[in-house]
């Protein structure tokens, strides 16, 4: 855990969750960020102070996932995210700022590049996910080490499949000592364009992924939905 | 160059024919005059040109330019040259010194003396290749002064015997940044030396971060090697860093193309590796779920990952899409496809970026 005690947004102080090797890291945790604040309004871009033994001081472009306080969905996207100058540098968007205060979830990897040594642990496994009769997967990637597992997954839910849930996707044979939640983007067949996605907050732990579509989608038939992050292991990241 | 106790020339210094004597003490040294070499290279050639327009640039300029010269010159005592040798400064030899490396690095002339003189720095290494194929130095970290430049000389040795070759190294290269702490110097060699390294030639290497505004080289490294095939510090195989550049695309004629293209992968021999991801592609034509465009046969050689999982994100709208990017090494075709895998079609102008990891 790290603890970044300076910020250019008025953020406070904010503690992340971190696994650090050299040439790569991984961080995981959530910023609230309060639109109104003066320091945030005069800021080009979000900057956070990382600790001065954080051991890497530039990397190559990351991101996190901004979650807006708008009601029903949270409506959010993606944002840049990179470590500069020995500061965690986060784009900033205005565009939800009118909702009050929004959430950065930052569930990512950072690597430096020309790194020649060994970039991710040499051990690493993928794993096979049963499919419950509530969603059908349609790609999925999952990589494990004794660090952190890495997942990219996209599912359909089945027309069958109605209400607000909460829904639980188990994910046999995951680690299970993973416990976060994360931001999930959304959408639907119609393909309407709108600003942002949707996107509802799921929780993994011991292996299961629960969540709930709290507008009740049974109108939208087969919703497509879709999340990818990087979760350090062992140790409960947002609470 | 002999020390001559000679009736002739006591008392006498200045040049006849070929002889030019001085005075040292008490006594009259004799050297042969000066010439340079009669090898006419372009780099040579250009050397001594921007030599004798500093040299003349000393006389244009105002007395009380000169004046600051020559006082910075008084206050900098001994001067040290790339060459390692130890001068007492003038203020023609300053200026000189000064305006000749700030011309290397494509400054103009300064006629007025610096108020202080910003010496130059050694560089760090984490690893470097002296091959046939690869002149490569690594992890040389990122520079502190946003004017420095690296600065790097080199000379290869004609034959063992040769050594302590410091002062014959010449200008290779100037390089206003590293790439991630890499600096190649393969052709850059190539073009100043004009044949490859060959294994067991000893090379000598002489590189520091200079102030290209101030000029003023003082502390250098001097790295120096035999040629191998493996890394100096590490024994390390030579591994390019996979990159997909728009060098590297061809389009035919489709609607889009790349407003940006920063694609790399980690250097290493897994075929699991970090990928990060910077780049923006423009459509010019429909809606579209795919952009699929042609890789140059030899790109492929550097790919290694199959399927990379990433997001994207529309430029306008900020719709978030769930994106795969594939290679395939077909006989006559590697295509490098970009799949949308959501409902939501690809508008005017996407973004892909982010760290990623690749997948089999």
């Amino acid at each position: 855990m790290i603890t970044l005690n300076h910020n250019n947004f008025g953020g406070g102080i904010i503690t992340l969750n971190e696994f650090q090797s050299n040439g790569f890291c991984i961080l995981n945790g959530k910023i609230v960020v309060n639109p109104t604040h003066p320091d945030y309004i005069v800021a080009d871009r979000l900057e956070l102070d990382l600790p001065s033994d954080f051991l890497m001081s530039k990397s190559a472009m990351s991101s996190a996932v901004l979650v807006s306080n708008i009601s029903i969905y949270r409506d959010g996207t993606l944002l840049r995210c990179w470590i500069e100058k020995k500061k965690l540098c986060i784009e900033k968007l205005t565009v939800w700022d009118s909702f009050g205060n929004y959430e950065i979830y930052i569930y990512s990897a950072f690597v430096e590049r020309g790194y020649r040594g060994q970039v991710i642990p040499a051990y690493i496994q993928s794993v096979v996910f049963n499919q419950p009769e509530l969603f059908r997967i349609v790609y999925k990637v999952y990589k494990e080490t004794h660090d952190f597992i890495f997942m990219a997954l996209l599912f359909n839910k089945k027309n069958t499949t109605q209400g607000q849930g909460p829904f639980t996707l188990q994910l046999t044979s995951i680690a299970t000592d993973v416990s976060i939640q994360v931001p999930i983007f959304f959408d639907n067949l119609t393909g309407t364009r709108r600003t942002g996605n949707n996107i509802v907050i799921g929780t993994l732990e011991n292996g299961s992924l629960t969540f709930n579509y709290p507008g009740d989608t049974s109108s939208f038939g087969e919703i497509r939905t879709y999340l990818i992050f990087y979760a350090i292991r062992n140790i409960t990241n947002v609470t | 160059m002999k020390l001559l106790p000679s009736v002739a020339f006591n008392d006498f210094s200045g040049s006849a024919g070929n002889v030019t004597a001085r005075k040292t003490g008490d006594r009259t040294v004799l050297s042969t005059r000066t010439k340079h070499s009669k090898k006419k290279t372009i780099y040579q050639a250009a050397t001594r040109c921007r030599f004798a327009d500093t040299v003349r640039g000393y006389v244009d300029i105002t007395e009380e330019q000169r004046q600051g010269w020559i006082s910075l010159a008084n206050n900098l005592g001994s001067y040290h040259t790339s060459t390692g040798k130890e001068y007492s400064m003038t203020g023609h030899n300053l200026f000189v010194a000064i305006n000749t490396y700030r011309k290397i690095c494509g400054k103009p002339q300064s006629d007025i003396a610096p108020l202080e003189l910003k010496p130059s720095n050694y560089i760090r290494l984490d690893d470097w290749w002296l091959t046939p194929e690869h002149i490569v130095l690594t992890g040389l970290g990122e520079k502190e002064n946003p004017n420095d430049v690296l600065y790097v000389e080199m000379y290869v040795a004609q034959s063992p015997a040769e050594n302590d070759c410091w002062d014959k190294t010449v200008l290779v290269a100037i390089f206003p940044d590293t790439d991630w702490g890499d600096i190649d110097l393969t052709s850059a060699f190539l073009e100043r030396f004009g044949t490859p390294l060959k294994i067991g030639q000893k090379v000598y290497i002489k590189a520091c971060w200079v102030d290209s505004e101030c000029g003023y080289v003082k502390y250098y490294s001097l790295i120096g090697h035999i040629v191998q095939e493996l890394s100096i510090e590490h024994g390390e195989i030579y591994l390019p860093r996979p990159k997909i550049t728009t060098a590297d695309l061809y389009n035919y004629n489709r609607p889009f193309r790349f407003e940006r293209l920063d694609f790399e992968m980690s250097p290493t021999s897994t075929n699991i590796v970090m990928t990060s991801i910077d780049m923006i592609i423009i459509n010019d034509g429909s809606d579209t779920q795919n952009f699929i465009m042609e890789m140059y046969p030899n790109t492929i050689d550097r790919i290694l990952w199959a399927n990379l999982w990433l997001f994207s994100r529309d430029a306008a709208d900020y719709q978030v899409c769930f994106i795969s990017i594939s290679t395939n090494n077909l006989e006559n075709s590697k295509p490098l496809s970009i799949l949308n895998n959501t409902f939501i079609k690809f508008h005017n102008r996407t973004e892909f970026f982010g760290t990623y990891i690749t997948s089999e």
